[in-house]
């Protein structure tokens, strides 16, 4: 099974999306990264197999869009699905994660919504376009 | 002269009138001849001061004096301006430097709200355990107050973007833009009814986009403070004014105490107590900001008989830009 991974350079935020995947019962296995470079290394090196990726835009380092980029020349990282979270809806951050060749761009949640509401989204997008056949 | 010797030149004898009344007639008499200046020398006749000499020169003083004015002020303009250049310039520096601050600020305290709201809602929802009904309720306050200061760094930021903003231009009729912005309020407020009363016929050029927010803030205040009303009315007028477009939106809700008007329009002000009416107090502080943006005023009074009405005087033509970048 591919593996849904989750890159965020805080803590809290991989533990929250972890809860959220927790309690919407998704048994994909899990891999989470504190900084982009660590993810695209784990890619390189064939540890990890993305299905799914989450990813932050603001990060130090390499941020999201850069991240992205890295990831899509990968062997490992061209069929996966890419999904950049941010707090920002401006523009500009969304149509440089689009550049870097992400699949979509979801605001992380504000107001009302909450982590399991986003997760169940992104994760449903993932089931629906996912077309390896191998989840 | 007679008794000094001393030239006297009068370059501009319209400016001499305050002397003796003899010597107005005098002037009088040299002005209606139009010679404009006037020197007086004494003549010698071999050794005896005898006679002297009045030799006039229409206007040709005059404008001599005119010209130096004339440079004298063209160079305190020039310092004026120049100065004015230096003073836009600093005042652009500290605007952008307090935009950056508040922009940056506003985008760093969101991801700690997001995270304590984040992990309040799985410890609520059961996610990491169960919570008994006391630790719950505990719960539910901070998650409130989560959410409060969610909102009100969205509306921080999106006040601090307003400024940002490049107007666009475009001409249209403000009422029936006020009026499309009633779907939204009913939307907001669904357990009330709204009577719209409408009143006038005005074109404006505007940014249409921000006028709406504009608008859409200011209805929302009148229904937000019409609590106890049974159909909250709020009337809309429009009228030319010399050349403004004056729009006031007048409610019959609870007005505001006369003695904070001065505070109406500051951001996150709020005039009535914090249980009685929700929100951050940035609405009616992004309206003037638009009003303001656009080189229009507003203003605000309590109504006779109750109610509040906010009137704004808006330019019918663009306002130009208040501060020019250097290359203009």
């Amino acid at each position: 099974m591919r593996n849904l991974v989750l890159v965020d350079d805080s803590p809290d935020q991989i533990e929250l999306m972890r809860l959220a995947i927790e309690s919407l019962g998704i048994d994909r296995p899990l891999a989470t990264f504190v900084s982009g470079e660590d993810c695209v290394s784990a890619i390189a090196s064939g540890a990890v197999t993305p299905g799914l990726i989450l990813l932050d835009v603001n990060m130090p380092g390499l941020d999201g869009p850069a991240t992205a980029a890295r990831i899509r020349r990968l062997a490992g990282g061209r069929t996966a699905r890419i999904v950049m979270m941010s707090t920002s809806d401006q523009p500009e951050d969304v149509r440089r994660g689009l550049e870097a060749g992400v699949d979509s761009y979801v605001m992380k949640p504000t107001g009302h919504r909450t982590w399991v509401d986003v997760m169940s989204a992104v994760t449903g997008y993932w089931y629906r376009t996912d077309l390896s056949g191998c989840l | 002269v007679l008794r000094t010797g001393t030239i006297a030149m009068l370059p501009l004898l319209a400016a001499a009138l305050w002397l003796p009344h003899t010597a107005v007639l005098l002037f009088g008499a040299l002005l209606a001849m139009t010679v404009s200046s006037w020197t007086v020398v004494r003549l010698l006749r071999r050794d005896a001061s005898l006679w002297a000499q009045l030799a006039s020169q229409p206007d040709e003083a005059e404008r001599l004096a005119d010209r130096m004015a004339c440079r004298e002020t063209a160079d305190a303009a020039r310092t004026i301006a120049a100065a004015l250049v230096r003073h836009a310039a600093r005042l652009k520096q500290l605007n952008d430097d307090l935009e950056t601050v508040s922009t940056t600020v506003s985008h760093d305290l969101r991801a700690p709200v997001q995270v304590i709201k984040g992990f309040v809602d799985a410890l609520l929802a059961g996610q990491v355990g169960s919570v008994d009904d006391a630790a719950r309720a505990c719960l539910e306050r901070v998650r409130r107050n989560a959410a409060r200061m969610d909102e009100l760094i969205t509306d921080l930021l999106a006040l601090s973007r307003l400024s940002r903003e490049t107007l666009r231009y475009e001409r249209f009729d403000p009422l029936t833009l006020a009026r499309s912005t009633l779907d939204l309020i009913r939307d907001r407020y669904p357990d009330r009814s709204v009577e719209w009363l409408a009143d006038g016929k005005v074109e404006l050029a505007a940014d249409r986009r921000l006028f709406r927010v504009m608008l859409q803030n200011l209805v929302d205040n009148a229904v937000k403070f019409s609590p106890d009303e049974a159909v909250c009315r709020i009337e809309v007028q429009a009228r030319y004014e010399r050349d403004e477009v004056v729009l006031s939106v007048s409610d019959r809700g609870v007005g505001f105490p006369a003695e904070l008007a001065q505070r109406l329009f500051r951001p996150f002000q709020r005039l009535h107590p914090n249980d009685r009416f929700q929100g951050a107090g940035v609405g009616l502080a992004t309206a003037a900001r638009i009003v303001r943006l656009h080189g229009g005023t507003i203003e605000g009074r309590n109504r006779d008989g109750g109610g509040a009405v906010f009137e704004l005087r808006m330019p019918q033509k663009p306002a130009p830009a208040l501060l020019m970048t250097e290359d203009e």
